[in-house]
Parts: C-alpha cells; structure tokens; sequence
C-alpha cells in the first residue's frame, strides 16, 4: 500500500512548487496509473516516493512504513524502475543482480531461481554473464526490471519501464503487473502511453502543475464516460486546468 | 522509529564496497585490454622502471637522514617526520578521491533508491578510497620507513624487530588517519557548499579549497626537508640547526602518532592498542558527523541545492558563435568536476605560491647567484611553473572522455569534429594564457631576476608546456576514450592516457632543474647564461608542443568518427 497524504515539494534552487498539497492512497492489489504532462510533477512525485528527494510537508507511508521517519524499513518494501537506468557497466549483469539481492536480502536459496526466471521471462538469460557495458539501452532497462522484482517488493514503482523494451518484453512486463497485481501487492506505474495505462490500471491519478486533478477508477470512467478514451479525457481535464489558469 | 539493523548494515557494506570495487576493477581491466599488447607491455616497464628509480630516491634519502638524526639522537622524531611524509601524501592524493566518492558520483541516484543507510554509505565509499589509497601508503612506507628502522637497528638506536611487524601494521592503518580527516571536514563544507545557487560549481571550489590547503602543506613539508642537511668538513652530511627544531616540530604537530610511533621506536609495543583506540574514536566522530550531514548533502545534490532564486526574468534567446557555446560548456563542464578545476586552477593558483615559496623563501638549488648574475633558483621556480602550467592543460587529455554519455549527443549533431576539438583547444589555451600571465608577474618577485631573456624564455616554457600538453592530451583521449565513467574519479585516476603527457612534462620539467646549476658553473654574463638555459630546456617542450600539433591536425575527424558509443 502507498499512501501520500499533503505532499508538498518545492525546488529550493527555483522556487518551484512541483507537487503541492497531493492525496491519494494506492491499495494493494491495484495497478494505478500515474499520469501527467511533461514538468506536471510525475517524477517529482516518484522521487519523493522513493526517498531520492526530500520533502518538507506531507507524509508518505510504503506498507505502513512512514518514509521520512524510516526510509530504510520504506526502501526494503519498494522495487523501482527508474526512467533512466543506472547501472554499474563494469559489472556483469548476473553480479549487479547479485548485489541487489545482497541489498534487498533475498535468501540466497531462492534467488538463483528467481533470476533465472526472470531472465527468462526478459530474454536476458544467455546476457547475464556479459559486461553491462555491453548491454543495449534495451537490455539496461530489462536488467533493472529484473532488479526491481528480485525481491518480490511489496510495493512495484515504475517510472516510464516501456522505454526500449521490446513488444515481448513489454507484453511480459504487463503481464507480471496483472500477477503482482492478483497476488495483492501495489503496482504504481508511469506512463505516457496512455493505451497501455487505459488497458492496465485499475485507476489512475492525472497531476499538472504539481496539483493533483482528480483521480478516477477506470471501470467507472468507461461507464460514465464511454464516449471518451483515456487519452482524450486527459487532454479534456489538463486543458480545462490550464484554461482555468 | 528507525531500527538499527548492525548485521543488515554490515552485509550492505561489505557488498557495496565489494560492487564498487569490482566495479572499478573491470572497468580498468576493459580498457587495458583494449591497448595492444605492446603498449601494455611498455607501460609497465615504465611503471617499474620508474617505481624502481623513485624508490631508490626515496631509500637513499631516508638513510642519509636517518643516520643524521641517530647521531643527533632524534631518530624517533624522524620516524614521526616519515610516518608524517606519508601520511601528507594520502591526504594529498587521497583527498580528490574522497570528494568525489562520496560527493560527485554518479550512482548516486541509484544508491539512494535502495535500502542502504546514508552512514553505510559513507562508510562504504570511504572505504574504497581507502583501499585505492593502500597501495601508495605501502610503497612510501617501505621506502621511506624500512630504511629508517634498518639504520636505527644497525646504529643501535633502539630500534627493535618489532619495529618492522608495527610498521607492516602501519602500511594497513596509516591511510585510515588522513582520509577520516578529509570526510570529516569535507562533511560540514559539502553541506554548506550546496546551499550554494551554483551548488555544484559551490561543491568544486569547496574541493578545489580543500584539496589546495592540503597540497600547500604537503609540498612544503616535502621541498622543506631538501633544507635540512649540510656537509661537514669531514664530508659528513649532519643536521643543520634548523632541521634540528623542524624535525621536533613535526613530532609535536603528529603527536596523534605518538602511540604508533613509541610502539615501534620507543621501547612500547602495548602502545599498538592507544593507536586502534584512537583510530576507533576518530571513526566514531565520522559516523557521527555523517548522521547529521552526509545524508542531508546527498539529498541536497540529488534535489540541485542552492539558495532562494531572485526574481525570475522572461528567457532571453541570443545567438552566439557555435565555439563560443562550446567553451561555455567546457568552463561548466570543469567547472562541476573538482577533479578537473583542481588540475586546471594549479598553473594560475598553486604554481605562483610555489615559484614564490622556492623563489624566495625556500631558495633551492643554486640558491644564489653566480658571478655572471644566473640566479639559481631559476631552474626549481621554471620547473614548477612549468609542470603546474602543464597540469593545468591536463584537462586537455580527458577532453572527449569528459562528455561521457553525452558524447552521443555531441556526435549526432551537425558539428564538424574540427569545431568541437577546436573548442576544446581553445579552453586549455585560455587557461594556460592565464597561467601565462600570472606566472610571468610573479616570476621577477619570486627570483629578482629582471632580465628580458629569462622573462621570454620563462613565458615560452610555459606556453609549451600548456599548448605541448593539451595537443598531446586530446590526441591520445580522442584516440581510446572512456566515456563509460560513473564516478568522475574514473576520469583522472589510474588514467593512463594522462600519465604520458605528464612524464613528459616532469622530464621535460626536470631538465630546467639540471641546467640551472650547469648554467650558474660558467660563470657567463647573465643574459647569455639565461640564454643558455632556457634555449637548452626548450626544446623538448618545444618538440612536445610542435608533436602535438602535428598529431592532432593530421586528420583528427577520422579518430573522432571511430569512436564507439
């Protein structure tokens, strides 16, 4: 479960409030989908979740755990898929995979399989002995999927995690969604392909300039609304936001 | 409530450190394998024969002092000197590696995603700078230390054979002092820096402060022992009176070493335990530090730091010269790396607080001036002017690999290679101008010599060393880049594409230090004598200069379109 309640985060530097006074709860057994325009304050948001950036108002809470007051206990709960891959090139990808699970404390008598079958699922298997340095963009984005779900994280972050994957990766990615999903842990994803976050998610939240829109159970939206796909009623809602201002 | 988990926290350490170092290792390992065998083969030829030749100096200097003080019955305070010496070259050379382990890195963004505590961290990244700086404690402790020991046991100073099992013990735990220093004090100033609006610039020039009130100490101490022998009549090389008091002088500055150095020389092993304990109580007082700041400066980088903005202006779009863009982007580029504006500030900072401390206060080498007028201390002021000015183009020889990443970018755009390079040049030219400039007011004050002949021979020493250094520099980085860097140490540590312009700078630097008193025995009218001197110390600088330009016009868009992404 994620819970972000009065979110407050303002830009020392530029005196820039990127996420101001956000709410909302994401439950587990939910994909919820993140979305917003470019500078909306998405990536804001997943850093502050995630404890890269500090905050000065507002609390959040990974499973419980308050972040602020606990980040590693937070940390332990969360499997993040950053947008831009950081990884140690110097490294093979089994040995950065095996550094994570150290990290994350998997059991070492399940990890082996657990890599194996993700990097199955990946078509990463036969790469992991390789060099990061010679993985493709594509690759890198696979092995830090593989990273975030090595220790079977309560809480799933994904931030843009289609980037570079190929069509059978990004069908397996969605589909270890929908099992994490099933199994009750909380997926939080996102995304400017609206199409996949309108065939996943189970409801999604749409920020702009650091305030929080409205978030909206997608069942409900396409009864209400089903003359709308879940692209148009973003534009309809963040235009309406910027005419309003 | 935060839980303290010792055992989780061990285990995170000691995979990090591990990651981190392996990490490192590899990489070094790619980028060796990607030189001939050849190459190699001769780089560590070099390596040794220059190891070799440095260690002899090294040894022969330790036994001449260390039979001078036994007979002045200061043995153990030169062991304090020694332990001291090395200590001073961990600080120095350690302390760039400090900062940018802990401060510029670039897996930050991954490391604070995980579940690893900033103390852990920090412990962590402190380690490896300690580990990258064991080698360098081992080689000067063994050439600097183990004579010292060796004399005092033959002169029967009271040098037992534990003094050697202590000092085996030493090569692990003397690097653990200074480096503890530099983080802590690094802690609070990164902090403070990145309150900053420019914050990483901020962060570069805390560095560049620290790391050049650190290099200031240790090369005076270093220079400063050259003035601390004399030869009797007998031909005996004795302390001289003011060495008597510098050598007590460092014993009572290092009395933090007291417990190490009276278990190995002063008759009290036991005392091996009041120098763990100490060791202990210094990493106690980092941890602690770390708790309160460590955690806070990472975060402020991660965020971008800096103060409350002014009031924001409409953005204004001006077009400007495609060279002039690029420099800009080199000063920023330096500017946010303190690795690289330490090497570029040394000709324009350090080399005149050193031209002046040797010129005039520290005279050495023919330290007056001969009967035609040569002033001696012409070839040691030369020498650091010209191997500082040289560093300073050093920048040069990470030029391509600097852009890391971005290098894609830059390659993708409609930039002709030659604009690109052109602008890379022109940024190390205007740092050696500059160096120029400053090292050319300074040297008259520095050496009181006014002639017009010196002053032009100095003021093209310098730009061949600039110019000879930063051609050759950008050849060989355009030739094998590293643009797979994560940490910017990566960038200038164990680089050996920096090595060989350097060796040739030190050796082409060296001359001027031979010809100095050659040129001060002839006895020659003093124009002609700086005529001499100069005109003879040229040329290699010259050929280094006119080689670099050569190498770098032929062609340099073909090595440019070869390098792999």
């Amino acid at each position: 479960m994620i819970e972000i309640n009065h979110l407050t985060k303002t830009y020392k530097n530029t005196g820039n409030k990127a996420v101001d006074d956000i709410s909302f709860t994401v439950m587990p057994g939910e994909i919820f989908g993140f979305l917003g325009p470019n500078g909306a304050g998405k990536s804001t948001t997943i850093k502050c979740l995630t404890g890269i950036l500090p905050y000065e108002q507002g609390v959040i809470r990974i499973g419980g755990v308050d972040l602020a007051e606990d980040p590693v206990s937070a940390k332990k709960k969360i499997g993040f898929v950053p947008d831009e891959h950081i990884v140690y090139e110097g490294l093979t990808g089994a040995k950065y995979l095996e550094f994570i699970a150290n990290v994350f404390e998997v059991p070492s008598a399940v990890r082996k399989e657990r890599i194996e079958r993700f990097a199955e699922r990946f078509g990463l298997k036969d790469k992991l002995t390789q060099s990061v340095g010679s993985y493709s963009h594509g690759m890198k984005q696979k092995l830090n999927l593989i990273a975030a779900l090595i220790h079977e994280p309560e809480v799933f972050v994904l931030d843009e995690p289609m980037t570079g994957l190929d069509p059978q990766s990004s069908y397996e990615l969605k589909t270890i969604m929908a099992e994490y999903a099933a199994a009750g842990k909380t997926v939080f994803f996102s995304s400017h392909v609206l199409e996949v976050v309108e065939k996943v998610c189970s409801r999604v939240a749409i920020i702009d300039k650091g305030k929080l829109l409205t978030v909206c159970d997608m069942k409900e939206l396409k009864e209400k609304r089903s003359d709308l796909s879940l692209e148009e009623f973003f534009l309809s809602l963040t235009h309406a936001a910027e005419a309003a201002i | 409530m935060r839980q303290f988990d010792v055992a989780a926290e061990w285990r995170n350490y000691r995979s990090l450190v591990a990651v981190l170092l392996r990490n490192a290792y590899s990489l070094n390992k790619i980028k060796s394998a990607q030189r001939k065998q050849s190459q190699r083969t001769a780089a560590l030829i070099g390596g040794i024969v220059g190891g070799i030749a440095l260690g002899a100096y090294m040894t022969a200097i330790s036994v001449a002092m260390a039979y001078a003080t036994a007979d002045a019955g200061l043995l153990k305070e030169w062991i304090y000197t020694v332990i001291a010496a090395v200590q001073l070259a961990v600080l120095f050379l350690g302390a760039i590696t400090v900062v940018s382990n802990l401060y510029f890195s670039k897996d930050m963004p991954l490391l604070t995603t995980l579940p690893i505590s900033a103390r852990t961290l920090f412990a962590a990244k402190l380690t490896v700078a300690y580990v990258n700086q064991l080698v360098l404690a081992a080689f000067l402790t063994v050439f600097l230390v183990t004579p010292s020991g060796a004399v005092g046991m033959l002169t029967g100073a009271g040098i037992q054979w534990y003094f050697f099992v202590f000092e085996l013990i030493g090569i692990a735990f003397l690097p653990v002092l200074p480096l503890l220093i530099v983080a802590i004090v690094s802690l609070p100033l990164m902090y403070a820096a990145s309150f900053f609006k420019k914050h990483a610039a901020g962060k570069s020039i805390a560095a560049f402060v620290l790391y050049g009130l650190i290099f200031a100490v240790y090369f005076a101490f270093i220079f400063g022992m050259n003035a601390l022998t004399v030869t009797d009549p007998d031909g005996n090389t004795v302390l001289n009176p003011q060495a008597v008091s510098l050598i007590r002088g460092f014993a009572a500055a290092t009395v933090f070493n007291f417990p190490l150095v009276e278990a190995m020389a002063g008759g009290r092993p036991v005392l091996i335990l009041a120098y763990f304990a100490g060791l202990i109580a210094l990493l106690a007082i980092a941890v602690a530090l770390c708790s309160v700041f460590y955690r806070k400066a990472i975060r402020q980088n991660a965020e971008g730091g800096g103060a409350a903005p002014k009031k924001s202006t409409a953005a204004q779009y001006r077009s400007a010269p495609l060279t002039r863009l690029l420099i800009e982007k080199e000063i920023k580029s330096v500017l946010t790396t303190p690795n690289l504006l330490i090497s570029s500030l040394m000709g324009i900072v350090m080399a005149p607080v050193f031209m002046f401390v040797f010129g005039k206060v520290l005279p050495v080498g023919f330290g007056g001036t001969s009967e035609g007028g040569f002033n001696g201390a012409v070839g040691m002021v030369t020498y650091l002017a010209y191997l500082m000015s040289a560093m300073g183009s050093l920048t040069s020889a990470v030029g391509i690999s600097r852009e890391g990443k971005n290098f894609a970018l830059l390659k993708s755009l409609p930039i002709a290679p030659s604009v690109v390079i052109r602008s890379k040049l022109l940024f190390s030219a205007g740092i050696t101008a500059v160096s120029v400039v400053v090292n050319t007011v300074v040297f008259p004050f520095a050496t009181g010599v006014t002639s017009p002949v010196a002053i032009v021979g100095f003021v093209l020493a310098i730009l061949c060393g600039g110019v000879g250094n930063s051609t050759l520099g950008l050849y060989y980085d355009l030739k094998n880049p590293n643009l797979k860097w994560t940490n910017p140490n990566e960038l200038t540590q164990n680089n050996k594409k920096m090595l060989k312009p350097t060796l040739i700078s030190v050796g082409a630097g060296i001359v001027f230090l031979i010809l100095s008193p050659v040129a001060a025995m002839l006895g020659w009218n003093h124009h002609a004598a700086y005529a001499l001197f100069f005109g003879t110390g040229l040329v290699l600088p010259v050929a280094t200069a006119v080689y670099g330009i050569v190498k770098l016009k032929d062609h340099p868009e073909k090595l440019w379109d070869q390098i792999e992404i």
